[in-house]
């Protein structure tokens, strides 16, 4: 009975892997639980055993492939069965004829064979064999100085055979593959997206690169990571994105009525800056994706104000700035786990409940602005909130951040007030829903009942403005919402 | 993930922790493989080995012969090996200095997840180097450990069969200049720095181990025993000035030529030991000097299985003697059958393992520069 050999799952957010090395060829015969391939996942690397005994009659991805978890590499026939007539699958060619001496060697159910030597006490022993027969082959020419030719201590050249024999493998391979569609562009461009690394994919994927625009210079025109990050640096990689996102979100972009300036005229032009592009492209996106609305709500900050004079020092013994921000987000937590609809994105026509409660945080820098994302915020008190916001703040603006801290947002929290404005009707970051504009602190006189009768009191207020995309929250729902926040702020009673 | 989370949940497993000195690449490679390979059988408990290396350029299977920047004479002269090994990654350096450690673990249930065992192994060591000043992240994207832009830890893992091997290289006080060979981990745009670098001053290897030990042991739910070395040995290399002697162990005694060797009995400094050995194996009576080289390596051999629990893992202290090669020798005819004086350019033909081979260097080293 035919066996399906899957890309294993190596972990719980791990969507893909890599074969970097097939240990069997087209044709072997293959106990169950002895490994058959090496995967990289993650900069891992990995063994994995066959999952039955049988014949390797296919194989389905070549080394260099990239594959999703649990789509089928390799096929094994029950024992006895045909196996695929030579040179029908893809993978054998690049294999066998680079691997044949290592695969044999690899053999990795044979025990050690060292342990056959006899050697007497206080021997040590040199590795002869075992799992990786690249190194083994490096080891024993190095340990035991085989090569009576060689007048040099072998023990002391093994660099130059390696360095060749290892570029002439993956060139072999590679060309192996790049013959059987050579002049076809297509598969050429679909080989270059395949046989990206992760990293480099999971690059692309991020920044919304389209890998096959990229020229790879790696073998066999694959893209390597720095060609990525060059091209990410590169001025024409952000007019290409720019050209190609018309073609992407069709009627996305305004309508401009063309404006051009003659030389002689008194302005001085000066090209966006890449950020500048992205962000003058989100803002228009996201004004024609949600339907905006923006609610009001003046909040007392009285009771965080006490908080934060009273731990202010406790929290910079600990290395923490103690803001108003962290309260700001637990309050808001309480919000979304009661309302879990403002935690969520529109994907066609349904509502995707986003779980995590990830909290951004826009910061403004001289060049632009970024928001950074203080990732699973509902698991933090208000020192790991100050801590991570304190932290992602001072990186957004010495440039540290990486792609991942800015990425995976449910939620953001922008802040019109830090220069003495009331308050601001802030764009929805999208795909998200609902963003929170926090004006600023300000005492001011507020007629409070007490028991006694009415009194005018002064007391820190701030403006809190919620915009929300009426497509799926009304007004209500939102109100309801920020009523809570506003009754947790007040409080002050906080996770501290 | 919060760092609370980091910490495996369940409970404390036994781990053996052996404090390794010196040990070449080959010999850690073979280490690993048995202990791998027991592990994979149940027949030992979780390992974590820590040691130092001699200086070496290694590059992951998918790294790119690119990233070495220099030929191989250049890494010959400047006496750095180098090797494609089996872990992921790129290309490093190691070298002393450099805390090298090998988790060999198996990832049970609820925790056979390659990224949580990398982000843990770099949360440990965020934690080691947190308790000497240094406040080192993550860079999402890329693994190991990062102060700014430049890299203060690596991380390379293999696992099979959801048995880790492989695992980090914690630059403590290495030789920072030798990474200059290398684009390491492949990245163009990233430095390299260490904890001497980063502090002005270099805690002892010792202490780095003892700090990071802890860590591991709380992130990762081990009960860690302190695994002792199995035999305590010395080596003698006698040489001439010109010549080594080596001494060729009888067939029933392994069959091949070696320097002279022996174990540090109960109760003996490895001086009195050396002193002893060189005696006993050639008679003469000269008084050794430390060559300053303490090597770990696994022996494999029948012989010894009968006597030991495996893996037998020997510690060796190296000192030389200077001998004419006139002087009248005798060996002793329980364990040697031959003896000959050596080039060393011979003698690295003649020997069989690779951590003489680096005592004969640096003998050789020491004799070329001294007057």
């Amino acid at each position: 009975m035919p066996t399906d050999v899957v890309m294993p799952q190596m972990g719980e957010s791990i969507a893909e892997g890599t074969v970097i090395r097939w240990m069997k060829k087209v044709g072997d015969k293959v106990e169950r639980d002895e490994p058959m391939f090496e995967i990289s996942t993650d900069k891992v690397d990995a063994e994995i055993p066959a999952p039955a005994s049988g014949i390797l009659t296919e194989i389905l991805a070549a080394e260099g492939a990239t594959v999703a978890v649990n789509s089928v590499v390799a096929r094994l026939s029950g024992e006895g069965e045909a196996p695929v007539p030579a040179g029908a699958p893809a993978g054998a060619p690049a294999a066998a004829p680079p691997q044949s001496s290592t695969a044999s060697a690899t053999a990795p159910a044979e025990p050690p064979a060292k342990t056959a030597v006899p050697a007497a006490a206080a021997t040590p022993a040199s590795p002869q064999a075992g799992a990786n027969a690249a190194m083994a082959s490096d080891v024993s020419q190095e340990a035991s100085g085989v090569s009576p030719s060689d007048a040099t201590p072998v023990a002391k050249t093994p660099v130059p055979p390696k360095a060749a024999q290892t570029s002439t493998e993956k060139t072999t391979s590679t060309d192996a593959s790049s013959q059987e569609d050579s002049g076809n562009v297509a598969a050429l461009d679909e080989r270059r997206r395949t046989k990206s690394s992760p990293v480099v994919r999971k690059i692309a994927s991020e920044n919304d690169i389209d890998i096959t625009q990229i020229s790879g210079s790696g073998i066999s025109g694959r893209v390597t990571k720095k060609d990525i990050l060059d091209y990410m640096e590169a001025p024409q990689a952000a007019e290409q994105e720019h050209a190609q996102q018309p073609a992407v979100a069709p009627g996305s972009r305004p309508a401009v009525s063309p404006m051009s300036f003659k030389p002689g005229e008194n302005v001085r032009i000066e090209p966006m800056s890449v950020m500048r592009k992205r962000i003058a492209h989100h803002m228009i996106v996201s004004k024609q994706t949600s339907a905006h609305v923006t609610t009001l709500f003046e909040v007392d900050f009285t009771n965080i104000d006490k908080l934060r004079k009273r731990y202010k020092e406790h929290y910079a013994e600990r290395g923490a700035k103690l803001t108003y921000l962290p309260f700001i987000v637990q309050a808001l937590v309480s919000g979304l786990r009661e309302y879990p609809i403002l935690n969520s994105s529109i994907d066609g026509e349904s509502i995707v409940y986003r779980k995590d409660l990830n909290i951004g945080i826009a910061v403004a820098l001289d060049w632009g602005l970024i928001v950074p994302v203080v990732k699973n915020a509902d698991e933090k008190n208000i020192l790991g909130l100050a801590k991570t916001i304190n932290d992602l703040g001072e990186r957004a603006r010495t440039k540290k951040l990486s792609p991942d801290e800015v990425q995976g947002g449910t939620f953001t929290i922008t802040n019109p007030g830090i220069y003495g404005g009331l308050f601001g009707t802030p764009i929805i970051n999208q795909p998200q829903v609902a963003i929170l504009g926090v004006g600023g602190v300000k005492k001011r006189a507020v007629v409070i009942e007490t028991d006694n009768g009415d009194a005018i009191v002064i007391r820190s207020m701030c403006y809190l403005a919620l915009t929300f995309d009426h497509r799926i929250i009304d007004g209500a729902l939102a109100d309801q919402f920020m009523a809570k926040v506003k009754v947790a702020i007040e409080k002050g009673q906080f996770t501290l | 993930m919060r760092s609370e989370e980091l910490v495996t949940q369940h409970p404390s497993r036994p781990c053996q922790v052996r404090s390794l000195h010196r040990v070449t690449y080959e010999n850690g490679v073979a280490l690993q493989e048995t202990l791998v390979a027991m592990r994979q059988r149940e027949s030992v408990p979780d390992q974590l080995l820590l040691l130092e290396h001699p200086p070496v350029i290694t590059i992951g299977r998918g790294g790119d012969i690119r990233n070495l920047l220099v030929s191989a004479e250049q890494l010959k002269q400047r006496g750095i090996r180098f090797f494609e090994t089996g872990r992921g990654g790129d290309i490093t350096f190691h070298g002393p200095g450099q805390l090298v450690g090998y988790p060999i673990i198996h990832l049970g249930e609820g925790n056979r997840d390659v990224r949580k065992y990398v982000t843990r192994l770099e949360e440990m060591l965020i934690r080691t180097v947190a308790e000497l000043g240094i406040s080192a992240t993550r860079i999402d994207g890329k693994h190991g450990i990062w102060v700014g832009n430049d890299k203060l830890a690596a991380i390379g893992v293999r696992i099979a069969r959801w048995v880790t091997s492989h695992g980090f290289a914690l630059n403590v006080d290495p030789d920072l200049d030798s990474f200059g060979l290398i684009t390491p981990c492949g990245l163009n745009d990233s430095g390299v720095t260490s904890i001497a670098r980063l502090t002005g001053s270099s805690p002892s290897m010792e202490e780095v181990r003892t700090i990071l030990i802890r860590h591991f042991s709380d992130l990762f739910a081990r009960d860690l025993q302190t695994k002792a070395e199995t035999l305590r040995l010395v080596k003698v290399v006698v040489h001439d000035g010109d010549r080594v002697l080596l001494l060729h162990r009888k067939p029933q005694r392994g069959d091949f030529w070696q320097p002279v060797t022996g174990t540090i009995e109960e109760g003996e400094s490895d001086h009195g030991a050396a002193k002893r050995e060189l005696l006993e194996e050639t008679g003469s009576g000269l008084d050794p000097v430390p060559a300053g080289l303490t090597q770990s390596f696994m022996i494999e051999s029948s012989f010894l299985a009968d006597r030991y629990e495996a893996p037998v893992v020997a510690s060796e202290v190296l000192y030389s003697a200077q001998l004419s090669r006139n002087t009248p020798l005798r060996i002793d005819p329980e364990e040697h059958d031959d003896l000959g004086w050596f080039t060393f350019r011979e003698a690295y033909e003649k020997i069989r393992w690779s951590d003489d081979r680096d005592a004969l260097e640096l003998i050789e080293r020491k004799v070329a520069t001294s007057p």
